[in-house]
């Protein structure tokens, strides 16, 4: 008796281990209406960063409600959360190795384009099916996310950037109008040190965001610098914009900054320019709700906050990856592209503007439930005479993360900008 | 002989599910990782033969060969200070003076709080802005003090290392019930001897504890092998490459330059490492012997 129940015990949890080992690929289920009849609801895997602490959080709860309510019966959306841009793009990177990504991606601006072609569904058959839908997506849009004559991805926003500033702040140290150039603009910031403020928010770490799209700025000025800014996966950093830019990047570092900003996030950044210690930001739209947020921003700060286009009148302007379809199955295909359509659909841009102050990719998409501030970056972009793609979506994700690591180099002086470009393109080089 | 060859059975049948879960989770993909190391296999492209030509880069890689001599470093003072640090508090604490249940549990502190958390902990107290550090600097000069001492290329190892060096609760916990469990008569006996209680502990405890302190050792060294955590989440291996290892140059190969052939052979570099490190700890402290 004591050798069976030894024997039954073994064999259980083998047993359990292996089916532990096994994937559940619970994808459809069946649901029954009252005549009796039988549907399958599709299942359409979705992980997302818009969850939790993210600021596009209350807009994502309110789409997947309102799909899964359109959609009753039909398709169900199975949402995988995960926190953080970064552990994302690892994540499907994971899965894209193991042959199994989602149904549906959006990598919040990442190019994973590139990577994954071979492993995404080409959307041009469906957008010329359905004209109606393809009108509502920017020349730009569409471009970011084709390649040659394929689209792998739909935008929902475009990427549409300036710097924001601090007007009390200006006010204080006597400056009255904003900077045309950059000369004039390192004027300003000299100002504003004689006056106790210090002028800029910075940071080095997760790529250094805010200060690279400075960076950006300041390489986008010239023709050379602004075709350097657009073109896709540059290998070569060593060009003279890139280095004199990144002279600049050094001078704020050494003399324009906090001390905080070396190895800061960009938390940092944003709290330093929320508490009134820095005058300038470097930053998108979607920073703008956070001005008028109390628990993170001072009552009325939004209201002391302008926006700016860069020295030379550039902006960030640029259409956006958006949603990438991976499912494999013609019924799962159908029922991902149904969601992205959803999401992408003029409805989800205009509420994804009033709630997050995302620029809208659809020409047609207005809205007058926006603060001004978003308005005036619309504006600005609009009128920009140089428009530059950022950092993020165009290098390559190893001279991304380099960035962070030789930031504190070249804020100490221990490698000059020269230095500096040549890291980068060490780094670009080890990409095929 | 009927009933030994049941009983082998069921020592077989139970220790099953436990190799069976040993295969598929550390076997197979070990395997997987020596072979690929062989292939150029990066993300978007089919896995093509390499031969050893992987093995051959590294050697010309300035990052691994960084990695390397920083895992190397960290793992040789994790085996030396960190451990010594334990042993003598487990040492001062087998004296049982009054609270020494208490300072036990405080020792341990470090040990029970997540990486994540103890990474921003340290982020905080070694702020150039707001940092504990530079407060008590700054208020023993007399006046402002803002090293970054994280981000600074003079200072960010040596940061980067006290994050783990000197909390040593687990080595202490260990190496104080191997103390305790040295028989009380040799301790009389060399009492009697008129042994100071000093050469009681480092002449007759010590050595009797001998394969603890190897265990330790291997612990902690082993422990450099697979830190990744705490150095992501301060410096993600920067300034530059100064407090990069390993791990996390591998996490980095294969996440951010998708580059898996090149990353599985650092994998296995690490593991041939690894082996190296407890073969030579083994011998060391002539862990198959005992003196009791």
């Amino acid at each position: 008796m004591k050798r069976l129940i030894a024997s039954l015990l073994a064999g259980s949890i083998c047993a359990y281990t292996f089916l532990g080992c096994s994937s559940q690929n619970v994808s459809t289920q069946s649901v029954t209406d009252s005549t009796g009849k039988t549907d399958k609801v599709i299942t359409i895997d979705f992980p997302t960063t818009w969850v939790g602490v993210s600021t596009s959080a209350p807009w994502f709860k309110n789409r997947e409600e309102e799909f899964n309510k359109k959609y009753a019966g039909k398709y169900k959306l199975d949402v995988e959360e995960i926190a953080g841009d970064q552990n994302y793009v690892n994540k499907i990177k994971v899965l894209y190795a193991s042959n199994s990504l989602p149904d549906v991606i959006a990598a919040g601006g990442y190019n994973l384009i590139d990577m994954m072609q071979s492993k995404l569904v080409d959307l041009a058959p469906y957008l010329m099916e359905d004209p109606t839908w393809k009108a509502h997506i920017s020349t730009e849009g569409l471009q970011v996310n084709s390649r040659g004559n394929k689209v792998y991805g739909i935008p929902i926003d475009k990427q549409v950037m300036g710097y924001f500033y601090n007007k009390a702040l200006f006010k204080k140290a006597g400056i009255d109008k904003l900077a045309n150039t950059w000369d004039e603009f390192f004027l300003q910031a000299d100002k504003l040190k004689a006056a106790g403020i210090t002028p800029f928010s910075m940071d080095t770490a997760d790529s250094g965001w805010v200060t690279s799209l400075m960076l950006g700025a300041m390489i986008g000025q010239t023709d050379a610098g602004e075709t350097f800014m657009n073109h896709a996966q540059p290998k070569n950093y060593n060009a003279p914009e890139f280095i004199d830019a990144a002279t600049n990047i050094q001078k704020m570092f050494q003399n324009y900054t906090t001390s905080d900003a070396v190895g800061g996030k960009y938390e940092n950044a944003a709290s330093n320019f929320f508490a009134g210690k820095t005058a300038i930001i470097a930053n998108g739209p979607w920073m703008i709700s956070s001005f008028y947020d109390t628990t993170m921003a001072p009552d009325g700060f939004g209201d002391r906050v302008g926006v700016a286009a860069y020295p030379g009148n550039v902006m960030y302007d640029s259409g956006k990856i958006g949603f990438n379809v991976a499912a494999k199955t013609p019924e799962k295909i159908e029922a991902a592209i149904a969601f992205v359509k959803f999401m992408t659909s003029d409805e989800s841009q205009r509420i994804n503007l009033e709630m997050n102050g995302s620029i809208p990719d659809s020409p047609t998409v207005t809205s007058s439930k926006v603060k001004p501030l978003v308005t005036q970056t619309i504006r600005l972009g609009k009128n920009a005479s140089r428009k530059i793609n950022d950092f993020q979506s165009l290098w390559y994700a190893n001279v991304v993360d380099e960035i962070s690591v030789q930031y504190p180099l070249l804020a100490e002086g221990k490698i000059t900008p020269t230095q500096f470009a040549t890291a980068l393109t060490a780094v670009a080089a080890k990409n095929k | 002989m009927i009933l030994l060859k049941v009983a082998k059975r069921n020592i077989v049948l139970f220790l099953l599910p436990c190799l069976a879960l040993f295969a598929f989770i550390y076997l197979f993909p070990t395997v997987i990782v020596f072979f690929t190391s062989f292939f150029n296999w990066q993300a978007g492209s089919s896995m093509t033969f390499a031969g050893i030509s992987n093995y051959l880069s590294a050697f010309s890689d300035f990052s691994f060969l960084k990695s390397f001599e920083n895992t190397f470093i960290w793992a040789f003072l994790q085996s030396v200070i960190h451990v010594s640090i334990g042993t003598i508090l487990a040492v001062i604490l087998s004296r049982k003076r009054k609270g020494w249940k208490v300072f036990r549990s405080i020792f341990m502190i470090p040990n029970v709080i997540s990486s994540a958390a103890l990474g921003i902990i340290f982020l905080n107290l070694f702020s150039p802005q707001i940092g504990l550090v530079n407060s008590v600097i700054g208020a023993i000069l007399g006046k402002p003090f803002q090293w970054n001492w994280f981000f600074s290329d003079k200072t960010a190892f040596f940061t980067v290392t006290l994050t783990w060096l000197l909390y040593a609760g687990l080595i202490t916990i260990i190496m104080l019930a191997a103390i305790q469990a040295v028989p009380e008569d040799v301790l009389e006996a060399a009492k009697i001897d008129g042994a100071s209680q000093r050469q009681i502990d480092f002449m007759i405890t010590l050595p009797l504890v001998r394969t603890s302190l190897g265990t330790c050792v291997i612990i902690a060294a082993t422990s450099m092998l697979r830190e990744f955590d705490l150095i992501f989440l301060t410096t993600s291996g920067g300034p530059g490459i100064s407090t990069l290892n390993l791990p996390l140059y591998i996490y980095k190969t294969a996440l951010n330059e998708n580059n898996y052939g090149y990353a599985n052979m650092m994998g296995v570099l690490l593991i041939v490492m690894g082996v190296a490190i407890v073969y030579v700890i083994n011998k060391l402290f002539r862990m198959d012997e005992t003196d009791i």
